[in-house]
């Protein structure tokens, strides 16, 4: 069979078009934005027809794939852990009422967390809902336990979640590429009001028939091949002793994990040398109790891992002999990475007399050694010609004692520039402005408000917050950080553009319309590259909130993503130098903290990296003294070399 | 049999892009390659670290301690990722080897038996005219490193594969600039050497 290396969440959509997925829905968001990608290259290498769209939402994408299974269809839909908490109002309902079509979730974790505001485990989630769950290891698992979710679903008529997480998603291994199911399912929706439309009496009995579907289901993951038992052939490196003991009694220790962390387990005994019995549970939810049961019991300790919560553990309900997150022994946050687990697993196994003690002594370690060297911190930060930036600058030198209220996405970032004081989750810039404002008033007090939330959020869940803003008399300042794209996630487009996810035309949903229709009187754009003009508008659109017939106040921040469209700077690039006369005052890395002016500690001056300088000249204002300048015009050369050099990767 | 290489740098460094070669070389071989690397947040001009397992393991990451290789795009980077090597591991670093490594660091390279090679990949790759192929560079230069796994014949043919066409002719100049760079009494031995995967 033919083997590619691909990331997981390519093996995923890889699962899904084998599986003759008819229609793939879903909203970017870190790490389970290249799914979608991955079948949208797919259907173009094998000329299919599937319908895949980058929904406004998760809640929308979980809705629309959902009525395509209603239909007949194969329908997946896919998503980062906290979208589940927005699509989980249709995910609960369509668990009673179920699906025709195999209707498959997947939804990726971030244990760490990465790129998340939280931990939150999936498979916790599925339980709650009362939908089946699998627990992939690796990619190569993650295409497999895609492709028999959708038997599944389509076996006992319910939704089934692949959980993935950040190391399966961006992991990178070879899979081989199998054949795809190309069964034709035609669009045939069966009218069954006491389903599709149940009343309170009829969920009842839905809620009924789901219970019975969980019980058959519980009993087919008995034998699931996803959960595989690893018993010890070899005794090998053990010691005398130690053998005896197992033949007399019950084996001392074994393990039964999930995910990721069972194969990092794994390897750490095959280095160790020492083998456990060990138990898989790809097939998480409902836990299959005879076969845990069973093997707990030839067991006189077991070790339970998986990530970031405790969803097998808490569903053994005999937990006496178990170690695992709610003893203790695992830590309750954070990933579990081999660092993390090494000395967990080496503790337990030489309590169970299955480890010698460590004979060679430590090698010294790197920590002081390191730190004495003050390496660089390197946090995200926002890229140099970034319109957040200038955005962020300009509003700290209008309102600079403001309470600055922002969103998901790369402009949470500005909080390098001190420009935002909240991020709680998406569309939550708006809402914060105005619980905040509704404070302040109670107190009569008068508190500048400024709101920052991106294109893609603003669609995503900011629109039904402005309305909410304008209905009930909120007053402050919205700034819609408009770079025309999904900048974070990989450059999606956005529902603000006519392209649509696989490059076709589609209809532009135009955020300044949005606003109108969301009843705001004032409305301006503005390019945030133009300092003074932005500065101008941001003072006007404050008046506006303080004026009696005011209200909230929007400004479209204009500026596309230098990552994404770099054509407005090389038209018009302003390269930059610093004077000799820098004093080293620092003021510019801290007021505008732009990657590229970096300061040369032995001249006690700050220098333009032109590596990275993309010629935005927005820093000039940034050095009040006036010692950032705009070099003399570059030659037709300069420009050439500049040009032919890139700013892209050697791929 | 299993390998662990780590590739440090900073974003926009072609991190990812020498992971994929190195990936591709070794399915090339008939070894299975599990990896992890790193994306969104942690990718605007963070650090960027990617792990690459060759041979048959499931789990993803590397732990500290028991990496073969460290190939660091960055000399900060470098530093950072020592404590990823395994004893007598490889240390292969985008830095001049004058300014390399800081003598603070010296007792613990020597402890842990860390071999040291370092290649100005940016100056080479400066001097082509293209800042962005010094991860190229660097691979090239790997090559000639005792114990890396991999031949220049079979990590050009990677890179060939993958890269897009119109990076070709660069991606060639700075690989070959990379093995030239290897200056040491062993470079002819080595370059002639076909160290294959234990």
């Amino acid at each position: 069979m033919k083997q590619k290396v691909v990331l997981g969440n390519e093996a995923i959509a890889r699962g899904l078009v084998e599986a003759g997925v008819n229609v793939v829905t879903g909203y970017p968001g870190t790490p389970s934005s290249e799914i979608i990608p991955g079948v949208i290259a797919l259907k173009k290498e094998y000329a299919l027809d599937t319908y895949i769209e980058w929904s406004v939402n998760e809640k929308v994408a979980l809705e629309v794939a959902l009525a395509a299974s209603w239909a007949g269809k194969r329908a997946a839909v896919t998503m980062k852990q906290v979208g589940l908490n927005v699509a989980s109002d249709p995910l609960l309902s369509a668990a009673y009422t179920g699906v025709v079509g195999g209707f498959v979730l997947i939804v990726c974790d971030d244990p760490g967390p990465y790129s998340s505001q939280t931990e939150q485990d999936t498979r916790l989630f599925a339980i709650f809902a009362k939908a089946p769950v699998f627990d992939p290891a690796t990619p190569r698992q993650a295409k497999e336990m895609t492709r028999a979710a959708f038997e599944l679903s389509e076996k006992y008529r319910v939704p089934v979640i692949v959980r993935s997480s950040l190391r399966v998603s961006h992991a990178r291994q070879n899979i081989s590429l199998d054949a795809l199911d190309s069964t034709p399912r035609a669009a045939n929706f069966k009218k069954d009001t006491a389903r599709w439309a149940a009343t309170p009496r009829y969920r009842l009995l839905l809620h009924q028939e789901l219970n019975e579907k969980l019980a058959k289901i519980k009993d087919e993951f008995e034998t699931s091949p996803f959960n595989i038992k690893f018993t010890p052939t070899q005794t090998a490196g053990e010691p005398q002793k130690q053998k005896a003991k197992v033949r007399k009694h019950k084996f001392p220790f074994g393990i039964i994990g999930a995910g990721v962390p069972f194969a990092t387990a794994q390897e750490l005994l095959d280095e160790l040398g020492v083998q456990i019995p060990m138990l898989q549970i790809g097939a998480v939810y409902p836990l299959p109790q005879k076969l845990v049961n069973d093997f707990i019991a030839q067991r006189q300790r077991v070790l339970i891992l998986e990530e970031p919560d405790a969803a097998l553990e808490l569903q053994i309900d005999d937990r006496s002999k178990i170690h695992g997150r709610l003893d203790g022994t695992i830590p309750n946050a954070g990933e579990l990475s081999p660092e993390v687990l090494e000395p967990i697993l080496t503790r337990l196994l030489r309590a169970a007399g299955l480890l010698a003690e460590p004979r060679a002594a430590n090698l010294p370690a790197w920590g002081a050694a390191l730190q004495n060297l003050h390496l660089p911190m390197r946090g995200p930060r926002l890229c140099p010609g970034c319109g957040h930036r200038s955005a962020f600058y300009t509003i700290r030198r209008a309102f600079p004692g403001a309470f600055y209220a922002s969103d998901i996405g790369c402009y949470t970032l500005g909080t390098n520039l001190r420009a935002v004081d909240t991020c709680l989750d998406m569309g939550a810039a708006i809402t914060m402005a105005s619980g905040m404002y509704q404070a302040y008033r109670l107190d009569g007090k008068h508190k500048a408000i400024v709101a920052t939330i991106g294109d893609s959020t603003f669609i995503h869940s900011g629109v039904t917050g402005l309305a909410n803003a304008v209905h009930t008399g909120a007053r402050f300042v919205l700034v819609i950080l408009d770079n025309s794209t999904t900048a974070m996630t990989g450059f999606q487009p956005t529902a603000d553009q006519t392209r649509l996810a696989d490059g076709t035309e589609g209809a532009r949903v135009g955020i300044p319309d949005l606003v109108r229709a969301c009843g705001v009187k004032f409305l301006r754009t503005a390019d945030p590259y133009a300092m003074d003009e932005f500065q101008r508008v941001l003072k006007q659109a404050e008046q506006f909130t303080q004026a009696p017939d005011g209200g909230v106040a929007v400004i479209i921040a204009e500026r596309p993503c230098v990552l994404n469209d770099r054509t407005p700077i090389d038209e018009h690039p302003i390269r930059v130098e610093v004077t000799d006369e820098c004093d080293g005052c620092k003021y510019c890395l801290v007021a505008f903290e732009c990657p590229s002016l970096v300061m040369n500690v032995a001249k006690n001056q700050v220098e333009i990296n032109h590596q990275t300088c993309v010629d935005c000249g927005q820093c000039i204002d940034s050095c009040y003294k006036g010692f950032i300048v705009e070099s003399k015009p570059m030659t037709i050369l300069e420009l050439a070399e500049k040009v032919g050099s890139g700013n892209g990767l050697v791929a | 049999m299993r390998y662990a290489i780590l590739l440090a740098g900073i974003g926009g460094q072609g991190v990812l892009f020498a992971h994929n070669v190195l990936a591709e070389c070794a399915l090339a071989q008939g070894f299975n390659v599990t990896g992890a690397e790193t994306h969104g947040m942690s990718q605007r001009g963070g650090s960027v670290v990617s792990h690459l397992k060759i041979g048959d393991t499931a789990a993803p990451l590397i732990r500290q301690g028991t990496a073969d290789f460290v190939i660091a795009f960055d000399a900060a980077e470098a530093y950072r990722a020592l404590p990823y090597l395994k004893r007598s591991g490889t240390l292969i670093v985008n830095v001049s080897p004058e300014n390399f490594p800081d003598a603070q660091i010296q007792p613990q390279l020597d402890a842990w038996a860390i071999a040291v090679h370092a290649c100005d990949a940016d100056t080479i790759a400066r001097n082509l005219d293209r800042a962005s192929a010094a991860n190229v560079a660097l691979l090239g230069f790997a090559t000639t490193c005792e114990n890396f796994p991999f031949t220049a014949v079979a990590l050009r043919a990677a890179i060939a594969r993958i890269a897009h066409p119109r990076f070709t002719a660069f991606n060639e100049k700075a690989f070959t600039e990379g093995i030239n760079a290897c200056q040491d009494s062993h470079s002819a031995a080595r370059r002639a050497s076909t160290v294959t995967l234990p």
